[in-house]
């Protein structure tokens, strides 16, 4: 897939999410979230969407740089060219509900 | 429309551990499986109208007729067209992740316009979350004939004293808003502080 073609499919997974927006008017270097008043319930149904499309999952420490389009497109090209780790994987043990080790749920003060 | 009349009571909740939670849950999930902050609102909130029970349902005919289920209306904003509640029903019976999911979906419907007849339903309770648009306090209108309803603000960095010493911590405006008819303040207290208690410990929800 060349870079103009990841960019049509990042843009039309774009125009699902947010359907009313004209995305021609859309800056490569503008802020997605600012300008098509993305909030994290949008954002997380695009990722999804980059996942269920692209085949990338992106971690959530890797949102910022998917803040704009530009950044869309080189987070992805560069993500498709190196396959996934398959690091990330949903097991049964991080399934709410299970107890789980006390560093994660005690709170840290010291900071 | 009859005006019902309002009270409102208002409790700033500490996130700490619900955004720590968060993203050590997140990091191990893929996208599709992922939690927000929303999720677990909504849950706290189903969860905390089992404790009192008297908010989850509506005032019709001078009478208060309390709801056995809990169908929770979702305030959704969108870009055009005004705001819609979709509805979740039975939403203290899901779990988190079945909950997060279905919101996901409703608000997607929403936004693009497709919500149908069955999505909006009848809720007993509605919760609204306007943090995103950058608010920081919501009072949220009651609709009738529900008797109640909460709204969160934006999730903000607030400085604390902790045993004489000044820390920041995440936190979270959480505003009730009840048919005074129905609930009193000591029951309206209660719902929040159900709330507060449970968004500490994110893991049991």
């Amino acid at each position: 897939m060349t870079r103009e073609q990841l960019r049509d499919v990042i843009l039309h997974l774009l125009q699902e999410i947010a359907p009313e927006t004209n995305l021609r008017n859309l800056s490569p270097d503008d802020r997605l979230r600012d300008v098509l008043q993305l909030d994290a319930l949008d954002f997380l149904n695009f990722i999804i969407a980059v996942h269920e499309t692209l085949r990338v999952d992106v971690p959530e420490g890797d949102y910022p740089q998917l803040a704009t389009l530009d950044g869309c497109v080189d987070y992805l090209a560069r993500a498709r060219r190196e396959p996934a780790q398959e690091v990330r994987s949903v097991s049964p043990s991080t399934e709410p509900g299970t107890p789980r080790d006390a560093d994660i749920t005690g709170r840290d003060r010291s900071r | 429309m009859a005006e019902s009349p309002h009270l409102y009571l208002a409790a700033t909740i500490d996130l700490e551990r619900a955004v720590a939670w968060l993203a050590e849950v997140n990091a191990q999930r893929r996208a599709p499986h992922r939690l927000l902050m929303a999720g677990l609102f909504l849950k706290a909130v189903a969860c905390s109208l089992r404790e009192v029970p008297e908010l989850n349902g509506f005032w019709i005919d001078g009478c208060s007729q309390t709801s056995t289920a809990v169908h929770l209306g979702v305030g959704v904003a969108r870009r055009r067209g005004g705001p819609v509640i979709p509805v979740l029903l039975d939403a203290d019976r899901r779990d988190l992740d079945d909950l997060m999911h279905a919101l996901l979906v409703i608000v997607r419907r929403a936004r693009a316009g497709k919500l149908d007849q069955s999505d909006l339903g009848h809720p007993t309770f509605t919760v609204t979350s306007l943090g995103e648009l950058g608010v920081q306090t919501v009072f949220p209108a009651i609709v009738p004939p529900q008797v109640g309803g909460v709204g969160f603000g934006k999730v903000v960095e607030q400085p604390s004293a902790v045993a004489g010493s000044i820390v920041c911590s995440p936190v979270v405006n959480a505003t009730l808003a009840a048919d005074q008819r129905v609930v009193d303040g000591h029951r309206g207290a209660r719902f929040l502080a159900a709330v507060e208690r449970r968004l500490q410990e994110p893991e049991t929800l």
